[in-house]
């Protein structure tokens, strides 16, 4: 027990010092995630509250974080220096396909919103 | 049949011709749909009309040209209830008036026949005089001359200069058009509305009066005029519009969206016109007989008149038709039901449209059919004699069938000599012949339903309409039998014999009595009735209806008032329904449905609402409280120059973009809000570009350095 404990802890405090070198920007982008999905956690507390009435603005809603979050993802790949796939890849050109990604999913959502 | 005029051109021929077959399809449609009998103008009709004339303190009926139609219509109608002193009076004492008001003021006095025609004369003379010469559009024309013609011999000043005569005539050919109508005006336009239009027709009476004029004054051109003007009614009579079923009528310009008025009106202007021309011309005008008889059949079932003008309309037409030259319509009126007991001819009424009897035309039976059986003619090629002082024909047509029924006529009416009436090919028409049907050996009775013993029984006689009364419990049957005889000595089988009974809640039960071996007879077995009696005992009363549309005396008989004693219902049957008392009942409105309609769904509580619109807000925060913990900046940010310019419209760009989403989900639509997309996309593209490829340079730079 306690050295499950003791494991987790260790690990916890390995991830948070790898995390650290991390570049700043990459970490932006984490944060920008983490803001997604907690508005997504928000929506779907509130949809259990007082039921799915309009569905569609529900949806909406949450696809739009997760959209977004994932876009985020996706640019967070692209933009990562130690990611071998991407190397060709100038990050500008990925921040304009997140973008341009992120303006398509908003007009659909916009439109589904209602 | 429809020769054609001299001097016609060939393709009028042909124009002709298609007419002529077009015509013949519509009366060979007309013989076969089964249209109902046309009828004449009524007597109960004539008042109506009449009723719409209401003369005023002096004596008119509002405007000139409604008091011209007023007495003009009772004239028609024979009413004499016109005060034409009084009008004759005051209209000689009108002076400078218009060549409209002349017009009508000389078309007052003739109709009136009023004494001071001279003085009349002398009034107007001179303004119709300037308005034939000043006259520049087909009515003004039609006003001037028609006046000037009609009071010819009222004074010896009337006539009309022969130069002048010859500018209208020129004029008159100026304003026709080829395909038959007519231009409104030299000033009018191909375009105009009134040129479209069949306004025309004035020029008929105007030409047909200027034709009259010229031949006094004897002039050259009366051969070629008299083709053209020929041509051009013909072809006018092209433009004669369907509305089914043999109904023809011409309508006002197509621009016209007044419907009535319009038709009757251009109507009766064609009618009077081609009247006043065929009076005048020295051969006939050559129109076709069906078409005429259409013209009846709009005038006639038009229904009746909705206003003064129309009712004038309507029945100056009518009166033009009695006595038209190129054919005159006749109307058919076979009688429709025949009695064996009396023993009468079938008797035929042939009436002008008006109603007046038409004593010199043969009517001829061309065949009679029993409807119903696929039989050969009855009858055929009879021909019927004209019975004095009634305007009608008769035939001794029940000589020759067979017996009691329903038999379709056809009928032709041949003018005789030179007379030229038409009845709109063969008239079909139905005749019933009924007669009284004989009913005998009423037996009524109440049987055991075991052994069939009657419990009671009695024979009712039917000349006396007897009741009876009796009882009957369940466990019985009742027993009806009848025989109906038709004259001719055998059984009748009726379309309609019912038992009724009626029990004194007004529930009532009909049961078909069935036809068994030379009469009718039924049995009714109350106890497998019980049920469906709904378990009701008490008083019914016992009805017998017979009827049949060849039985002059159908009849509901009441045979009997029956005292019935059925069992208790059992626990859980429905109760009968009540019936209402009163009849009318039925047709009252019935209850009003309470319509509910979709709830709107339950909507949240709004602070909560709100509430959470407060907490999806807060990891927006979250998200810009841990930038700053992260040491995010923006120093890079180009603020001078070109470069600054195009990270700000950037930017500014994409900035736009999400405030256009938020008004296109506040109002606009998504095809606004695309060419907006579309023109900001271009917009966030270039500055787009260029920033961001400075940045790549940058950070190429950067790698290189």
């Amino acid at each position: 027990m306690g050295s499950t404990i003791t494991d987790a802890q260790a690990l916890v405090t390995a991830l948070r010092s790898a995390y650290a070198s991390t570049p700043i920007k990459l970490k932006i982008i984490d944060l920008y995630v983490v803001f997604s999905l907690a508005t997504v956690l928000v929506q779907v507390i509130y949809m259990s509250l007082v039921g799915s009435f309009p569905f569609n603005a529900f949806l909406s809603g949450i696809l739009s974080c997760i959209g977004s979050a994932v876009l985020a993802v996706c640019l967070r790949m692209q933009v990562n220096k130690e990611n071998k796939e991407f190397k060709n890849l100038p990050p500008e050109r990925a921040f304009a396909d997140f973008v341009l990604c992120n303006l398509v999913l908003h007009l659909i959502i916009m439109n589904f919103l209602g | 049949m429809a020769n054609t005029a001299p001097g016609a051109s060939p393709p009028v021929v042909a124009y002709l011709r298609w007419l002529l077959l077009g015509w013949l399809l519509a009366a060979v449609c007309q013989m076969v749909t089964a249209s109902t009998v046309l009828q004449p103008l009524s007597d109960g009709d004539k008042e109506a009309i009449a009723g719409y004339f209401v003369a005023d303190a002096d004596g008119f009926y509002g405007s000139l040209q409604e008091t011209y139609h007023a007495v003009k219509a009772l004239e028609i109608l024979e009413r004499s209830d016109v005060e034409s002193q009084k009008i004759c009076e005051a209209v000689v004492k009108s002076s400078s008036i218009s060549v409209e008001d002349a017009f009508y003021v000389v078309k007052i006095t003739e109709v009136l026949q009023c004494p001071q025609g001279a003085e009349v004369a002398k009034v107007v003379v001179p303004i119709l005089q300037a308005g034939v010469v000043n006259a520049n559009s087909l009515l003004e024309l039609h006003y001037s001359v028609g006046a000037l013609a009609t009071i010819k011999g009222w004074s010896s000043n009337s006539a009309v200069h022969k130069d002048a005569l010859s500018d209208v005539f020129t004029l008159l050919k100026e304003l026709a058009r080829p395909d038959g109508t007519w231009h409104y005006s030299k000033s009018d336009s191909e375009s105009s509305v009134k040129a479209a239009g069949l306004f025309p027709p004035f020029s008929f009476p105007t030409t047909a009066i200027v034709l009259q004029l010229f031949w006094q004054s004897q002039n050259v051109c009366m051969i070629a005029c008299i083709g053209s003007v020929k041509t051009a009614a013909i072809k006018l009579f092209g433009n004669l519009e369907s509305h089914g079923q043999g109904v023809f009528y011409f309508s006002e310009s197509k621009d016209e969206t007044s419907q009535g008025g319009g038709a009757l009106a251009a109507t009766w202007a064609v009618l009077r016109g081609s009247a006043a021309l065929a009076a005048v011309l020295p051969v006939n005008l050559k129109v076709e007989k069906e078409k005429v008889f259409g013209i009846a059949n709009f005038l006639l079932r038009t229904g009746l008149a909705l206003s003064p003008t129309e009712a004038f309309y309507q029945l100056d037409s009518l009166s033009v038709l009695e006595d038209y030259r190129p054919a005159v319509p006749i109307i058919v009126q076979p009688s429709s039901i025949l009695s064996l007991n009396s023993n009468n001819n079938l008797e035929v009424a042939v009436t002008t449209v008006l109603g007046k009897p038409v004593p010199q035309v043969e009517v001829a039976l061309v065949s009679a059919h029993h409807i119903g059986a696929d039989s050969p003619p009855v009858w055929s090629s009879q021909n019927f004699n004209y019975i004095e002082d009634s305007g009608k024909y008769g035939c001794d047509f029940l000589s020759a069938i067979s017996g009691l029924g329903k038999y379709k006529l056809r009928l032709e009416v041949k003018p005789k000599e030179h007379s030229s009436y038409t009845s709109g090919g063969l008239v079909t028409s139905s005749v019933t012949v009924v007669s009284a049907i004989t009913v005998s050996n009423v037996q009524l009775a109440v049987l055991d339903s075991d052994s069939g013993i009657p419990d009671f029984s009695a024979v009712l006689d039917f000349e006396k309409q007897e009741k009876t009364s009796l009882s009957a419990n369940h466990l019985q049957k009742l027993h009806l039998s009848f025989e109906l005889t038709s004259p001719s000595g055998s059984s009748f089988k009726p379309q309609q014999v019912f038992l009724k009974l009626v029990h004194e809640t007004h529930v009532e039960h009909l049961y078909l009595v069935k036809s068994s071996g030379k009469g009718f007879e039924l049995t009714l077995d109350f106890l497998g009735l019980v049920e469906k009696l709904q378990y009701l005992s008490g008083t019914y009363s016992v009805v017998l209806i017979v009827g049949d549309e060849t039985m002059e005396n159908s009849f509901v008989w009441t045979l009997a008032s029956l005292d019935l004693d059925l069992p208790e219902a059992p626990e859980g049957t429905a109760l009968p329904p009540t019936v209402p008392v009163e009849v009318n009942a039925r047709f009252a409105p019935k209850p009003e449905i309470a319509h509910i309609f979709r709830q709107p769904e339950k909507r949240p509580p709004i602070l909560l609402s709100n509430v959470f619109l407060g907490l999806t807000l807060l990891p927006l925060i979250g998200f810009f409280v841990g930038l700053r913990y992260l040491g995010a900046n923006i120093k890079l940010f180009p603020t001078t120059g070109l470069l600054g310019v195009a990270a700000f419209s950037f930017h500014g760009a994409i900035a736009s973009i999400l405030l256009l989403y938020f008004l296109f989900w506040l109002k606009l639509d998504l095809f606004t809000t695309l060419k907006v997309l579309g023109f900001l996309a271009l917009l966030t593209l270039l500055p787009g570009h260029s920033i961001l490829s400075y940045l790549a340079d940058l950070s190429t730079k950067q790698k290189t350095s």
